[in-house]
């Protein structure tokens, strides 16, 4: 079961089911976007879970020219502020497999990308591949 | 159905996922062209797509030409690389038949290693290819359409004559 969840800051939440999604019952732009805490996306039987004020969900297709798309990824973003110049981006596995959380911390273990001034605006992307794994990267046209 | 790509020519004839045979192309010349009409369906109220763009990929079909699938886009690809033997030919695509004259020689864009090789790695489609025209590079918004051109032009010098196969990809994103 694929899904995104909307965590809001009254501790109440929004389901995108991709049943609900593909039937028209469930939105993420035309659903709430105020007073977002975090969101949770799962895919590919890999979840993540990514903090922020803005943040964004998207999936990408591809496809032979002329043949049905096929879904490729799907994807989490939030947006870098001033306040996460100096942190480092890093995916942290939890004890549960695969279960991962986007962290923005001073010390993080292992790889992570260290965010610099001119990412202020830009995006923080959590994508996972139709192979589960994510991948985090910095996206300049996110949400556009 | 969320979104669904409807390709045609400009005679109005869909274009399928099958296999399309681009005729003879000598050594040193170019052809294999053709107009590719596209919008996208949707029943979900997707106003726009975006991250729309163009890569190519070895054949996903059932393979009959006289090489092998890798080595036939491996083939194309160093075609469009730049370099002294091959100059950014290849399989070409230009986006600007909106444009008076249509399809300027200065709009082709070759799909090289660095570039249309992955859906990661694509020829963006840009917003000047749309009617009407999108808001920016990468956007197709609901009833707007793409119109493209794509050619093979191939080197004076060929690694290999014969069939050769290959696939063209679109991607894209949206969000529901």
């Amino acid at each position: 079961m694929s899904y995104w969840i909307k965590h809001f800051v009254d501790a109440r939440n929004e389901v995108g089911r991709d049943t609900d999604v593909m039937s028209g019952k469930a939105s993420w732009s035309r659903g709430r976007l105020e007073g977002i805490t975090s969101a949770t996306l799962s895919y590919a039987g890999t979840v993540v879970v990514v903090p922020g004020r803005e943040i964004w969900q998207k999936d990408q297709y591809g496809g032979v020219v002329g043949s049905t798309p096929q879904r490729l990824s799907r994807s989490l973003g939030t947006k870098i502020t001033q306040q996460d110049v100096g942190k480092k981006l890093y995916l942290h596995g939890t004890g549960r497999l695969e279960v991962y959380y986007l962290t923005m911390a001073d010390i993080v273990p292992g790889d992570f990308i260290a965010v610099q001034p001119d990412h202020v605006g830009q995006w923080a992307v959590v994508t996972i591949k139709q192979s589960g794994k994510p991948v985090v990267s910095i996206e300049e046209k996110y949400r556009v | 159905m969320a979104v669904n790509i409807i390709w045609q020519y400009e005679s109005g004839d869909y274009i399928s996922g099958e296999a399309q045979n681009l005729g003879t192309i000598p050594a040193g010349e170019e052809g294999g062209g053709f107009v590719m009409l596209g919008h996208y369906e949707t029943d979900v109220s997707i106003v726009k797509l975006t991250d729309v763009g163009f890569y190519i990929n070895p054949y996903d079909g059932i393979y009959e030409g006289d090489g092998d699938p890798v080595g036939d886009f491996a083939e194309l690809l160093a075609y469009g690389d730049t370099r002294a033997l091959y100059n950014d030919r290849g399989f070409l695509i230009n986006q600007r038949g909106y444009e008076i004259p249509a399809f300027p020689d200065a709009g082709w864009v070759s799909c090289t290693s660095e570039r249309g090789s992955n859906p990661d790695n694509v020829i963006e489609l840009l917003a000047a290819a749309c009617d009407p025209a999108a808001g920016a590079d990468g956007e197709l918004p609901l009833g707007s359409i793409m119109k493209i051109k794509t050619k093979i032009s191939l080197p004076s010098l060929v690694r290999r004559t014969g069939v050769h196969q290959f696939s063209m990809y679109l991607t894209f994103s949206y969000t529901s």
